[in-house]
């Protein structure tokens, strides 16, 4: 007799839309962080469909709540403002977001690990002192013409990667709103960040105490970090690339 | 019962346990199998599951493996080899730490 209703419930794809849409509502912005609340939700929804037979609605506000939600009475004005109207039950998306902030200090602290580690291989390859006279040649040789001129083009030379960061966004290589990528991407835009924290460095450029010493300290120091999380980056960006793909097709 | 604090500092040696055990698992799996095991004694609740998971990740233990499944991605966590010397480490631990708590609770209990 019951053969029929303990069939497994199978969710389709626009209860996962919903589902999906239902993260988003309540404050989990990013992709990939959907993705894995997603399929657990969805598993945990199925099984309250299958073997309490609970509608999907109740279901889903069941595992909400086992997320540390907690859901409230959602009111709008009515047409002329007049009075509150009851829209119904939505999840305040608090335990979402709880896990989202605390997904983000794990990455934070995955990612500077792997920094480190990329760090040392970084600087056992060849192919990073190859650059790195590269970029030391460079700024000589125009240098003798024009100190200001070679540290334009050694600054260029530094920050190529966010020319390729850019190529990649036009061509829509870089999935958008992946927390993965936000964090990896911070270390390099921290690097830009240190012209800022030298004080009166863009001045000292325009200005006569302009030191080209200076620069080229600055060039030395950054070169290896800023290459480093320029490979982490990638890194992150194929991977997070190949699941972006996986669920779009 | 099912989620008494006690359980809370074992949280990480239970999923680590687990994964030696089932190879690669999924958070729901191991919410599931936890709560199969201990005949619905134990619940792992998300909100510490996902965290401990993700600490887990960060400090090398685990590794992610990312499938389509049906219309849905699905993410495995599964040891690494850090993550393997580990569960032994913890399991002492947590093995020392029972036969403390037995002696201390009911000292006739205690074997030499």
């Amino acid at each position: 007799m019951n053969s029929q209703s303990e069939e497994p419930v199978k969710l389709t794809k626009q209860q996962l839309q919903y589902i999906d849409a239902y993260l988003e509502r309540s404050g989990i912005t990013y992709w990939d962080v959907r993705t894995e609340l997603l399929d657990h939700i969805a598993s945990a929804v199925e099984e309250k469909m299958t073997t309490e037979h609970s509608s999907f609605e109740a279901a889903l506000e069941a595992v909400s709540i086992s997320f540390g939600n907690h859901m409230r009475n959602g009111y709008v004005l009515n047409s002329d403002n007049s009075a509150w109207v009851s829209v119904g039950v939505f999840s305040d998306g608090e335990g979402f977001k709880k896990l989202q902030k605390e997904k983000r200090k794990q990455i934070n602290k995955k990612y500077t690990k792997v920094f480190c580690k990329q760090l040392g291989h970084v600087l056992l390859s060849l192919r990073f002192y190859v650059e790195f006279v590269l970029l030391l040649l460079l700024v000589y040789s125009v240098s003798m013409y024009n100190e200001k001129l070679a540290i334009g083009a050694g600054m260029l030379y530094l920050f190529m990667p966010f020319v390729w960061m850019l190529y990649w966004y036009i061509k829509g290589e870089i999935p958008k709103k992946s927390l993965h990528l936000q964090v990896a991407a911070l270390s390099l835009i921290l690097w830009i960040d240190f012209y800022g924290f030298v004080p009166n460095m863009y001045e000292m450029f325009a200005d006569k105490k302009f030191s080209f010493q200076l620069y080229v300290w600055s060039f030395v120091f950054l070169f290896p970090l800023i290459k480093t999380s320029f490979i982490c980056y990638n890194n992150v960006r194929k991977e997070y690339k190949k699941y972006y793909d996986l669920i779009s097709n | 019962m099912g989620n008494s604090k006690l359980y809370k500092g074992s949280l990480t040696t239970i999923i680590l346990k687990l994964l030696e055990t089932h190879g690669k698992m999924y958070g729901y799996e191991i919410t599931q199998k936890v709560k199969e095991i201990t005949k619905g004694e134990l619940n792992i609740t998300e909100g510490a599951l996902y965290p401990a998971l993700h600490k887990l990740e960060a400090a090398e233990l685990l590794d992610v493996e990312v499938a389509k499944v049906g219309n849905r991605l699905r993410k495995y966590y599964k040891l690494t080899d850090k993550g393997s010397v580990e569960t032994v480490n913890k399991l002492k631990e947590l093995e020392q730490y029972i036969r403390n708590m037995q002696v201390l609770v009911n000292p006739k209990w205690s074997i030499e």
